[in-house]
């Protein structure tokens, strides 16, 4: 304990006051006349010796509170073990609290919370450290990166969005938080501005730069969120046919030693295979394949069993049963459409190299039924010569249910048969022009992300001119001269999805460039998240129409639902299995913890963002507030003591 | 005097009993209206009847013609009017000058305004009034006179005492005051004694109740404060009394009842003797009405005791 003004102990003497009142009160009496004094007996001081009994209990009291109001006036501070601000003057601090909500999160410390738990305690020490006139805006690191308060004076309301929040099973997002966190503080009028990390720094890339503001003062307290330890997760189970295909990924070899992988029904083990061996001191990923009797097919959890981690959230998985979600069907003309090395289409090569989350089902044609649709995520039309009626009727209800289709528009198409268009694509005629612009609109190719740049310089033999827009045509991307490139169309829960210029290399150089593979994972993503495919990471959200009904199992976790430009977008906040009813139709869907989270490596800080000069864990916390309640309590203390002598006066007095 | 006792020397406290002679002729105005003459029987020229010899009688009175005639010998009386004195002794020591709080003034101003009334009804009525003291500085004894100035020297003596004086330390002081009384008192006298009574000596009562004898008529008017009646201190309390040096201390709301019943115990002390003399005790505080007090000392004189 210290005293911000020591010098007033010195008061601690005034102690002695109620002693040497006391005692100048157990004096005797002064002598009074009293002519017949002879014939008054003398007794022994009974009335004294009772008030002195009482009086040793006030005596007591307000020695004690002198004592009070003295170490009061002295202003002790003691010292605890909380989060605390540096401050370097008096003026008010814009504080950012960043709190990381991500997966890796869940990872217990060896003190034993948990390290959100942590974050979340830490956030409210600093809170409630807050003074008058501080503004404190909070921000998730959890991917995406988003804004949970913004910057308020209102340090209750900022406790109350603390002590509401939750952890998720999201990526870490911490340049997105940073960078949010920095936006905050800029409007901002104080000139101390400070952004508090609260995060393991676990956010997938080790190897990045170093996480630093240049615009505000950042401080990444340490203490809960370095406790070392390995994890190993289940990202994801799959049931094909009698297999269950589970993916693992362990941030070490020693912590898949001992441990295998089991399938579960009803919670008994159906199953069980273990992880293998893994190597040490480097993140591994594992596919684990149990095969399934007959007698058990629908298991719904794989499991690992055997030791333990410092994450137990992450330990299982659903199983989901055989899912559309990864085909992506391509119907392209390989004589059309073809590389001089060989192979298939550029298309499909493209899409391969995307990833084994997608699967390329090559296509002769576009099928004339709903039904052969059904099993598909995606679809990708190479200059196709237009659709018949039929596959019109089933590229149109495949779309409807949620389906997303890119139609890469070419010579051929512009000459379609009498009888073939390309709706649901383009409703207006389209022509084949040769004399095509060179490259397109950066500025208009945000949604291609930084590889939008290789369009500027995109070498055409020539393009397809949409004669006139419908009303619910968006182009996403203009050519150099402003014509559509790239337009988008929803159709029901899908997406429709045409690009004015065909995939092969004759026609233009695009499928080389990697604004094509920008453009094709952002179809799989769409295709993901309509429900395409079911299984989307924890971060993403399924798209719906906003007109859509969605409805959940009871039991579940609650999915956050939200209108975003005219489409109804649900988040999952942790991975599992849920139970949808969307518009009356049952569906199970899917969420994933993103296989970067699982890597607990830390993300490196700049030099100063530990320093003790920012803040620490160790606190002076003033104690006058208390001192003050209990110097309130000795008063009334007094008053009920002198109430209770009162009382026991009262029928001597009547006497 | 004791030293202490000297130290107490203090003035009368008259308080609201001032101006003395004022206040003495409403008191006594209050009691006693229009002249009045003390009857003696004995030797005269009115024939007052007969009655029994007994021995000492003087043989002149001897009836001889009831003596012939009835054989029995029988006196013949006379009446006459005469003087009776009235000896007031007023106790002026430490004690009397107490004066409790709210109290009209002290105690021997109370005593001194009840003899300065006694003595204006005595010298209306032609009998003569002699003043003396116990006690006291200044005091200055007042031999039986009568007549116009007599009431302005008994004043005029009243108002230059101080009360101070120790009779536990002077156990003579009372045999001296009561010795010229004693003296000068003669057949049909009275004697009135105005104090608290409370540092007198233990022989003190049969002392004063000696001296009714030969037709002398005794008054005892005990003169106390409220305070002193009633104790009225709550809690711790030291007392110390102003004769003998007596200090106590004292819880005052566990003694009081029994400080009473000792009070009233030594008062008692002095009502046996009084009564054996045909006369009784006047207990009065200083916040009692004067007239009250001196009708009830009158009617002790004139009406024979209780």
């Amino acid at each position: 304990m210290r005293f911000e003004y020591a010098a007033a102990l010195a008061a601690l003497v005034l102690v002695v006051m109620p002693f040497l009142a006391h005692l100048l009160r157990l004096r005797r009496p002064r002598p009074r006349d009293f002519p017949p004094a002879s014939l008054v007996p003398a007794s022994a001081p009974v009335a004294r010796s009772r008030s002195r009994l009482e009086d040793r209990s006030l005596l007591a009291l307000r020695a004690f509170a002198v004592l009070a109001a003295v170490v009061l006036g002295a202003m002790p501070l003691v010292r605890c073990s909380r989060l605390a601000m540096s401050r370097a003057s008096g003026a008010s601090v814009a504080m950012i609290i960043v709190i990381d909500d991500s997966s890796s999160m869940h990872a217990v410390s060896s003190s034993g919370p948990s390290r959100f738990e942590v974050a979340a305690r830490g956030a409210l020490d600093l809170i409630g450290g807050a003074r008058d006139g501080d503004i404190v805006g909070i921000v998730l690191a959890g991917d995406p990166a988003r804004v949970a308060l913004v910057p308020t004076a209102d340090r209750s309301a900022a406790a109350e969005v603390v002590r509401e929040m939750r952890v998720s099973d999201r990526a870490t997002d911490l340049d997105g938080a940073l960078s949010l966190a920095q936006g905050m503080l800029e409007a901002l009028p104080q000139a101390d501005r400070r952004i508090v990390l609260l995060s393991d720094l676990a956010d997938g890339k080790p190897e990045a730069a170093p996480i630093g503001s240049d615009k505000a003062t950042l401080w990444a307290p340490r203490q809960g969120f370095d406790d070392p330890g390995d994890n190993c997760a289940i990202l994801r189970a799959d049931r094909t046919d009698r297999r269950v295909l589970a993916r693992v990924v362990c941030t070490s070899g020693r912590a898949a030693r001992g441990r295998s992988v089991a399938a579960t029904q009803g919670g008994a083990v159906i199953v069980q295979g273990p992880l293998g061996v893994l190597e040490d001191d480097r993140i591994s990923a594992t596919e684990v394949t149990l095969e399934l009797p007959d007698s058990a097919l629908n298991v719904e959890e794989a499991q690992l069993v055997g030791g333990s981690d410092i994450i137990a959230h992450d330990d299982g998985a659903p199983v989901a049963p055989p899912l559309r979600g990864s085909v992506i069907a391509v119907v392209s003309d390989p004589s059309a459409s073809r590389v001089a090395t060989g192979g298939p289409p550029p298309v499909e090569q493209a899409l391969a190299a995307l990833g084994a989350a997608v699967t390329v089902r090559p296509l002769p044609a576009v099928p004339d039924t709903v039904e052969e649709l059904s099993p598909l995520a995606g679809l990708v039309l190479d200059d196709p010569p237009g659709l018949t009626p039929e596959a019109r009727e089933a590229v149109r209800r495949w779309l409807e249910a949620g389906g997303v289709a890119l139609a890469a528009l070419g010579p051929r198409s512009a000459s379609a048969p009498l009888g073939a268009s390309l709706e649901p694509f383009v409703a207006h005629n389209i022509r084949w022009e040769t004399n095509a612009p060179a490259g397109v609109d950066v500025n208009t190719a945000a949604v291609l992300g930084p590889s939008a740049a290789s369009l500027e310089a995109l070498n055409p033999s020539g393009r397809i001119v949409i004669e006139g827009l419908a009303a619910d045509d968006l182009v996403a991307v203009r050519w150099a001269d402003g014509a559509p490139w790239l337009l988008r169309r929803n159709v029901g829960h899908g997406m429709a999805v045409t690009l004015t210029l065909p995939m092969s290399l004759e026609s233009s150089d695009l499928v080389v460039r990697p604004a094509f593979l920008a453009l094709l994972l952002d179809l799989v993503e769409s295709a993901s998240s309509k429900g395409g495919s079911r299984r989307i990471d924890v971060g993403g959200a399924w798209s719906f129409p906003s007109t859509s009904q969605v409805e959940q199992a009871r039991g579940q976790e609650v999915l956050e639902q939200r209108v975003v430009n005219d489409r109804k977008r649900v988040t999952p906040r942790l991975a599992g299995r849920y139970d949808l009813r969307v518009d009356g139709v049952a569906e199970a869907r899917f969420a994933t913890i993103p296989e970067r989270e699982i890597d607990l490596r830390r993300r490196k800080l700049v030099e100063n963002a530990t320093s003790a000069s920012t803040g620490s864990n160790v606190a002076w916390v003033d104690l006058s507030r208390y001192l003050a309640l209990v110097l309130l309590a000795a008063l009334a203390g007094e008053m009920v003591l002198r109430f209770l002598q009162a009382w026991r006066d009262r029928p001597t007095a009547s006497a | 005097m004791s030293e202490r006792a000297g130290s107490l020397l203090r003035k009368v406290e008259w308080g609201r009993l001032q101006p003395l002679r004022v206040k003495a002729r409403t008191v006594a105005e209050g009691v006693y209206a229009g002249a009045h003459r003390s009857r003696r029987r004995g030797p005269g020229v009115e024939f007052g009847g007969h009655r029994a010899y007994v021995p000492g009688d003087d043989l002149r009175w001897i009836d001889r013609h009831a003596l012939m005639r009835h054989d029995k010998l029988v006196v013949r009386e006379f009446e006459t009017e005469t003087d009776r004195v009235v000896h007031l002794l007023v106790d002026a020591t430490a004690s009397m000058g107490f004066a409790g709080q709210g109290a009209p003034g002290d105690k021997v101003a109370y005593a001194a305004l009840i003899a300065a009334a006694l003595a204006r009804v005595a010298l209306a009525s032609g009998d003569p009034v002699s003043l003396d003291w116990i006690g006291g500085v200044g005091v200055r004894s007042i031999p039986p006179s009568s007549g116009r100035d007599a009431f302005e020297h008994i004043v005029g003596a009243i108002e230059a005492v101080r009360a101070t004086g120790d009779l536990v330390a002077d156990k003579h002081a009372l045999d001296r005051a009561l010795q010229p009384i004693a003296r000068r008192s003669r057949r049909g006298s009275v004697i009135v004694l105005l104090s608290d009574l409370l540092d007198l000596p233990p022989d003190a009562p049969l002392q004063f109740a000696s001296l009714g004898t030969w037709g002398r008529r005794l008054a005892v008017v005990q003169v106390l404060d409220r305070e002193e009646r009633e104790l009225p201190y709550s809690g711790p309390v030291r007392l110390r009394s102003l004769e003998g040096n007596v200090v106590v201390d004292t819880d005052a709301d566990g003694t009081r009842v029994h400080y009473q019943d000792r009070l009233e115990g030594h008062t008692r002390l002095w009502a046996g003797p009084l009564a054996a003399r045909g006369s009784r005790l006047v207990r009065t505080t200083t916040d009692r009405d004067p007239v009250e007090v001196v009708r009830e000392v009158l009617d002790v004189i004139w009406g024979g005791g209780s």
